[in-house]
């Protein structure tokens, strides 16, 4: 073993042993200015936002139709945190847009008018016209009860029914005089020689004289050709009299609506398009007065009429004079912000509903129904980046919408071309939205690349920034961030102590204790639990206890996994070492990541090396469970090998290195090290401490480089040799550049600070193997020779042995003498 | 002074021919027979003047839809009388089905006029005041119009657009019109769940009018009283529209004229009932 330094911790081998400080970098209390977040004012963004917030301001300002927002962010963002604050506050000072309204087009019915209405209007326009129909129903049967009213219909019934039989009755007259009798058939009418009354028997006709006979032929002719142009003139009549009574009934609807008219119109001149509909209202309604005349029994307020039926009290027939509100901005006080949490076609472009009536699904422009973007039209539509691209067709419709810069109500059906049924071709609104795309940037990337259209509309990139340097006043803006959230979400405040650990697990929580993470979601769930515990406690403010136990329970709700493989090992099922030496086995760490809780945990890695010219094989890719990452991390050590040892000649190596127990995939390269390690010590027969677990990459040259997940990775073994006994010798090595990254748990702190654990950082594998080996790495002199007994003379004259062996040809099949170099 | 009694009915005689549309007739007719338990007996007469048309030579019609000339013969004229008898029967089927109603339906040739209908005491004559398609637009009625002025039976005559539902109004006086007329239309009303409307007329005196009045609350509490002009057809037939009444019902002694003016009184959607 080798020893170390008791005064400054730097080995001879040049590792250096961490103190309780350095594995931990404490927040001190008292360097924050407060006692209590109450103390605070608010901070509506969160620290190191500066340049995300001007990409903000210049997206949400710039008024090119094709600079819309995406902003990188947590998905927690589009709800909560600064990019939904700024675009709300930004809103509070903008103009409340129009109401959006849709009417029947009276000139084309299939396609339903947009009406856009200062804000307030729309609902008038709406109540108005329902008013209308109300205040028409009511005094237009009594105008068409009126006496004069019934007196001019009497006369011109009178006049067409007069004109029906006059022509009618002269022939009658005139048969009658000529001896001709009109019979009614059931197709039509005929004439027969009549006498006494009754029509001339065949026989008796027969008999007549032939000039008589013919005489009556000819009389009945006559006849004939009379009654068939009086029926033709029939449907002339009936038309004439329909016109003539439709004349009339518009006289005086003409005059019971005038007065209406004008004081809706006059209400709305100063917004021609309602004036304009409202002339196109009069008109219909004088044409179609007599839909007020009839009434339908049984008929519920607002249900639809059948298709076709152009009567009924509040069927078809009044529907088409109802206004649809479709976007009423009454109530708003500023531009609109909207969350579309479900990011559908149709929800994003409206939707047409439909009502089942006789077995039929009917439907008008009442059923037109806003999306989001009919929401959101002169504000501002945020949505998950990642749900609207999971919802098929949503991002295509809403690309459409904001190409054409319009928004059109279709169907599904429509939109595909799958049906020829008949619905709504309604006109499309005029589009003035700012849309707001957050989600994760990779997604940005794919969107980007595979969607040119993306790049086109997508112009203003907003890089959220997650994470900030940990300064003091980064510190004490985050102190105040913490405030603001307390205060909006009710909560306890919390302490200075309280504020001071809430930091630190910021540095742990972005892996970094020279940064504090700044994901406000995050922090907000840190405080509603910290709260939560202190409820419990009975406590008026959040202290440092309460939020150390927010973070302990969250791990603790979440570990089982960890528990269970903590299990193993301590029962012996998962075979981990973490005492003596072994030659070709070392204790690697892996980082797992289950729903989202992160843990560190030991794997045994062994070499075997003999003879060959395979050079060095990664097990776990041959079974195709190693990862590229983790293939090049295993190729880099072939070639340290070489570089190192062998330069004249080809590896005179077959290697293999494997992760024992491990039957899931392999990935990464931060166990390159420690597979290194393993393979040295299997080449120079040198046993390798057990109790020391490493971490870290490594370069050809020997390096060691930084990991990720440096903490989860130390308290796995921590944990691990704590299950089986702290012996006061067990370690983790560390790249040297992971230092800055160590924030570890309060109970691996204090065993470090107490001697129980280690934690030590080298620069390089020399550094490394010395410590694993005890013995000194070895430098070469200036012929390439290691001194001897160190680690590196240990591997080179072995692979010397194997390259000697490998020039001889095989002189012997059964002998033993190979045995010891294999 | 008042007849004290009750409108009693047997059988209801409807009366079909090859001129009148009788859909609307029959159902009418059916209806009154099922609120009178009676039973309904329809009499679909092929019109002698029909058949000795289509026996003469080169006999023709004017179709009443086409207004185009085609011609008449028997065989011809026999298949559509007896399509049309055949669909009387279906009408009268589908009707009486889920009715207690006893019908009949008799087919025969003759020469429309009272002989033809053989009516019985207590039975009442229905018929269509509607022509068959277009000739209708000549108002030309149906050919049984002529044989009210013949019959001393009740009718009734139905209109072009029937309303089987709307107030039923009965033009009532104490002096002549008796309990029978409003017990009649009491009873119809009561039938159809429809509201009774009593029309008195202006020459009542008072003494008859609270006599008129008594008669009213003994048969229907809730029936309206109008008074209404005496002896004015056109006067009447206002009061019926503004009422929106669908059936009027009234005592032969109180119809101005000849019957066959009767169908004068009613608008395309009233019926008139005279007992």
């Amino acid at each position: 073993m080798p020893e170390l330094s008791p005064t400054n911790g730097v080995l001879t081998t040049g590792a250096v042993r961490l103190t309780a400080d350095e594995a931990r970098r404490r927040f001190d209390p008292l360097t924050l200015p407060f006692l209590s977040v109450t103390e605070l004012a608010d901070l509506a963004v969160p620290p190191g936002q500066e340049v995300a917030i001007e990409a903000l301001q210049f997206g949400a300002s710039i008024r090119h139709a094709d600079y819309h927002i995406y902003a990188f962010a947590p998905t927690t963002e589009t709800r909560q945190g600064f990019v939904h604050d700024f675009l709300a506050q930004r809103a509070a000072t903008e103009p409340a847009p129009t109401d959006i309204c849709y009417a029947h087009n009276f000139d084309n019915p299939q396609c339903p008018i947009a009406l856009s209405l200062p804000a307030g209007r729309g609902a008038q326009l709406r109540d108005a016209m329902k008013n209308l129909v109300q205040e028409l129903r009511a005094t237009l049967p009594a105008a068409f009860e009126n006496e004069d009213y019934r007196t001019r219909r009497q006369g011109i019934d009178e006049r067409f029914k007069q004109k029906h039989e006059e022509p009618f009755e002269a022939l009658q007259q005139r048969a009658r005089t000529e001896g001709i009798a009109i019979i009614r058939t059931p197709m039509g009418i005929a004439f027969a020689p009549m006498r006494d009354g009754e029509v001339l028997p065949s026989p008796e006709f027969q008999a007549l004289p032939e000039a008589e006979r013919a005489k009556i032929t000819a009389t009945i002719e006559k006849l004939q050709e009379e009654m068939e142009r009086i029926l033709r003139q029939i449907p002339v009549w009936a038309r004439e009299h329909r016109d003539e009574i439709r004349r009339l009934n518009g006289e005086i609807v003409r005059y019971a609506v005038a007065h209406i008219m004008d004081e809706l119109r006059s209400s709305f001149a100063d917004v021609p398009p309602v004036t304009s509909y409202l002339g196109a209202v009069e008109q219909d309604l004088i044409g179609n007065a007599d839909d007020f005349l009839r009434t339908d029994v049984g008929r519920q307020e607002g249900e639809l009429g059948p298709v076709g039926e152009a009567t009924g009290a509040d069927g078809m027939a009044f529907r088409r004079y109802g206004v649809n509100l479709l976007v009423d901005n009454g109530r708003m006080t500023g531009a609109p912000v909207i969350y579309e949490d479900n990011p559908t076609v149709h929800s994003l472009i409206g939707r047409i509903e439909h009502i089942a009536r006789f077995g039929a699904l009917l439907t008008d422009f009442n059923l037109l129904k806003a999306g989001a973007l009919h929401r959101a039209n002169g504000g501002y539509l945020v949505l998950d980046a990642a749900k609207l691209v999971r919802n098929p067709l949503a991002y295509e419709a809403l690309k459409r919408a904001l190409r054409a810069q319009e928004v059109r109500i279709q169907s599904l059906e429509q939109m595909l071309s799958l049906t020829g049924t008949i619905s709504p071709d309604a006109q499309p609104v005029p589009l003035r939205v700012k849309v707001v795309l957050i989600g994760p940037r990779w997604l940005h990337h794919a969107l980007a690349q595979i969607d040119s259209e993306f790049s086109e509309l997508f112009k203003v990139q907003v890089d959220v920034e997650d994470q900030v340097d940990r300064s003091a006043d980064h510190a004490l803006m985050v102190a105040r961030l913490i405030a603001t959230n307390t205060r909006r979400h009710n909560l306890r405040p919390l302490t200075r102590d309280a504020v001071a650990l809430v930091l630190e697990h910021l540095s742990r929580q972005c892996g970094d204790n020279q940064k504090f993470t700044v994901d406000t979601p995050e922090i907000v769930d840190l405080l509603k639990e910290s709260d939560h515990w202190a409820t419990q406690a009975a406590r008026t403010a959040v202290d440092l206890p309460d939020v150390q136990r927010a973070i302990d329970s969250r791990q603790r709700r979440a570990d089982r996994i960890y528990r269970r493989l903590r299990e193993q090992v301590r029962n012996g099922v998962l075979k981990i070492e973490t005492q003596g030496a072994r030659i070709g086995q070392v204790n690697g760490l892996s980082v797992f990541t289950v729903g989202g809780f992160s843990f560190g945990h030991p794997s045994r890695i062994t070499a075997q090396v003999r003879r060959g010219a395979g050079g060095v094989i990664d097990i776990e890719r041959e079974v195709e469970l190693g990862g590229r990452l983790h293939s090049k991390g295993v190729m880099i050590l072939a070639g340290f090998l070489g570089g190192r040892y062998i330069q004249d000649r080809p590896l005179p190596l077959q290697a293999s290195l494997v992760f024992e127990q491990s039957y899931g995939p392999v990935d990464g390269d931060s166990a390159s090290s420690a597979e290194l390690f393993a393979l040295l010590s299997a080449i120079g027969q040198l046993p390798v401490r057990q109790d020391l677990a490493v971490t870290g990459s490594v370069d050809q040259l020997g390096n060691i480089q930084a990991i990720g997940g440096v903490n989860e990775k130390i308290e796995g073994f921590f944990d691990v040799c704590a299950e089986v006994g702290l012996t006061g010798h067990q370690g983790v090595i560390i790249p040297a550049a992971n230092v800055r990254h160590l924030i570890l748990r309060q109970d691996v702190v204090k065993a470090v600070r107490d001697d129980r654990f280690a934690i030590y950082a080298v620069r390089t594998v020399d550094d490394g193997i010395a410590l694993l080996t005890g013995l000194p790495a070895g430098i070469p002199d200036a012929g390439g020779t290691y001194p001897a007994a160190t680690a590196n003379a240990a591997v080179a004259a072995r692979l010397a042995r194997f390259a000697k062996k490998a020039s001889k040809p095989a002189q012997k099949r059964d002998g033993g003498s190979d045995d010891d170099e294999r | 002074m008042t007849t004290k009694g009750e409108f009693s009915l047997r059988r209801v005689v409807v009366a079909l021919d090859a001129a009148a549309d009788f859909a609307a007739a029959i159902e009418m007719a059916a209806s009154i027979a099922i609120a009178w338990s009676a039973s309904l007996r329809a009499l679909f007469v092929e019109d002698e003047s029909l058949w000795r048309l289509a026996s003469l030579p080169y006999a023709q019609q004017v179709n009443a839809i086409t207004a185009l000339r085609d011609t008449v013969d028997e065989a011809e004229l026999g298949a559509q009388l007896k399509l049309l008898a055949r669909r009387a029967r279906t009408d009268l089927a589908r009707i009486a089905e889920g009715h207690s109603l006893s019908w009949t339906l008799e087919r025969f040739r003759a020469a429309i006029g009272p002989d033809a209908l053989s009516l019985g005491n207590d039975e009442l004559l229905v018929i269509s005041a509607k022509s068959r398609s277009s000739a209708n637009a000549l108002r030309l009625g149906s050919p049984w119009r002529r044989v009210l002025d013949q019959v001393s039976q009740p009718f009734l005559l139905v209109p072009e657009r029937p309303t089987p539902r709307g107030p039923v109004a009965v033009l009532c006086d104490a002096a002549s019109g008796g309990l029978d007329v409003l017990d009649a239309s009491a009873r119809i009303a009561r039938a159809g769940k429809r509201p009774l409307i009593v029309l008195t007329p202006e020459d009542l005196t008072q003494s008859q009018l609270d006599a008129a009045e008594d008669l009213v609350r003994s048969v229907d509490d809730h029936a309206t009283v109008i008074r209404v002009p005496a002896g004015s057809h056109q006067a009447l037939e206002k009061v019926v529209a503004s009422a929106r009444a669908t059936l009027l019902v009234m005592s032969r002694d109180r119809l101005v004229g000849d019957k066959a003016s009767a169908p004068d009184l009613i608008s395309p959607s009233s019926a008139l009932l005279v007992l």
